[in-house]
């Protein structure tokens, strides 16, 4: 697996989607679950507003990245459940390994110290 | 009414897009909505500032807004909404009783024209197929006949599945339209196509003959234009039947929408 390349002017774009399909990595989950555990398990250093997430989750899947499927919780409530595909699990793979090569590299700058 | 129905009807009209595509936007916005909501209220907000608190988080800023167009449009579909579109009734007639009457008016009369354009594409594809001096003049008077039997069959089933099955499903409601419109459009081509082939080929023979062939040229020329007029023709009835089905289409979505924000 190809480690994969972030580029400094898509940082913001990269963590975003790698954010997203580390938390899909677990287990099916709606858009309101994703925003909340991102937030919770970050302790609050990545929020996503729903604007920023919804144009993100429908990019994955349109790239097949995830599965979007629509679940029935009651008669008149559907929700809209996005899973990773075994493409996006190849892809988050290489996110990792392309993170780790970031923040190695990023912290050999920075020093030891911080780490 | 749903406590979101203004903002989810705010977006609504901001995001030009097919209703079902639409309609699963404004749904998948509606559940989380309602999760945040629950979420504030739990946290002791009072019910307008929960409601405040969740509008807010979902954050519908234009920029979203652009790039869900943009992630879930083609240029092409936009074009030919813009098209159907100019047609509509304004929407200040909406409530009103002739805005009503129109209404039901043009709802007859278009669902006259399909029956109309329907049983003319059919008696076409007979008259054409059962004629030998015509379809013996060239082999694109088959081709054109397979298209025109593929724009019929495809009318057909939309026509049932519309008006007399009544299935609505969102998701399932434009299939076969954009189908209609390109059978239509290749019919055309293929009849003008094999207009100045048969042309080219009839001038080739005349022209090596010595006699004067002015008389056979010109009945071999009317049998070449009738397979282009054959194909105009069947062109513009899918055209037609591809427009009313398309009105047809988008006065259902505009119901789901209704009967999606209010709920």
């Amino acid at each position: 697996m190809k480690p994969f390349n972030i580029e400094i002017s898509n940082l913001s774009k990269n963590c975003n989607e790698a954010l997203i399909l580390a938390i899909l990595s677990e287990e099916k989950k709606h858009g309101y679950q994703i925003a909340l555990e991102v937030e919770e398990r970050s302790g609050g250093m990545f929020k996503f507003n729903h604007g920023t997430l919804y144009p993100i989750l429908h990019k994955l899947e349109k790239d097949g990245l995830v599965t979007g499927t629509w679940e029935e919780e009651s008669i008149k409530r559907k929700r809209k459940y996005y899973s990773l595909s075994n493409k996006g699990k190849e892809y988050l793979a290489g996110q990792q390994a392309g993170w780790q090569n970031f923040f190695r590299a990023f912290f050999e700058i920075m020093g030891k110290g911080i780490r | 009414m749903n406590r979101f129905a203004p903002l989810l009807k705010r977006i609504s009209d901001r995001l030009n897009l097919p209703q079902p595509l639409k309609s699963r936007i404004l749904l998948e916005m509606a559940g989380d909505l309602e999760e945040l909501y629950m979420f504030y209220k739990e946290k002791g907000l009072s019910e307008q500032e929960a409601i405040q608190k969740a509008e807010e988080k979902i954050d519908a800023s234009d920029e979203t807004i652009r790039l869900l167009i943009q992630l879930n449009d083609t240029s092409f579909r936009r074009y030919l909404r813009s098209v159907v579109s100019y047609f509509s009734l304004p929407a200040q007639l909406n409530d009103t009783v002739f805005g009503k009457y129109l209404r039901r008016f043009l709802k007859t009369v278009l669902q006259l024209i399909e029956y109309f354009g329907l049983i003319l594409l059919i008696a076409l594809i007979f008259i054409v197929s059962f004629r030998t001096d015509y379809t013996n003049t060239s082999h694109f008077t088959w081709i054109v006949l397979f298209l025109a039997a593929a724009v019929a069959c495809t009318s057909v089933l939309k026509f049932y599945k519309l008006y007399i099955k009544k299935d609505h499903t969102i998701s399932q409601l434009q299939s076969g339209l954009p189908l209609i419109l390109f059978l239509g459009g290749l019919c055309l081509l293929t009849g003008i196509t094999g207009f100045f082939i048969e042309l080219h080929i009839i001038a080739g023979i005349l022209s090596d003959r010595n006699v004067s062939t002015y008389r056979e040229f010109l009945i071999l020329f009317r049998k070449c234009t009738e397979l282009a007029v054959f194909s105009i023709s069947i062109a513009g009835i899918s055209a037609l039947l591809w427009f009313v089905f398309t009105l047809k289409t988008i006065r259902i979505e505009q119901l789901e929408k209704t009967f999606l924000l209010s709920d």
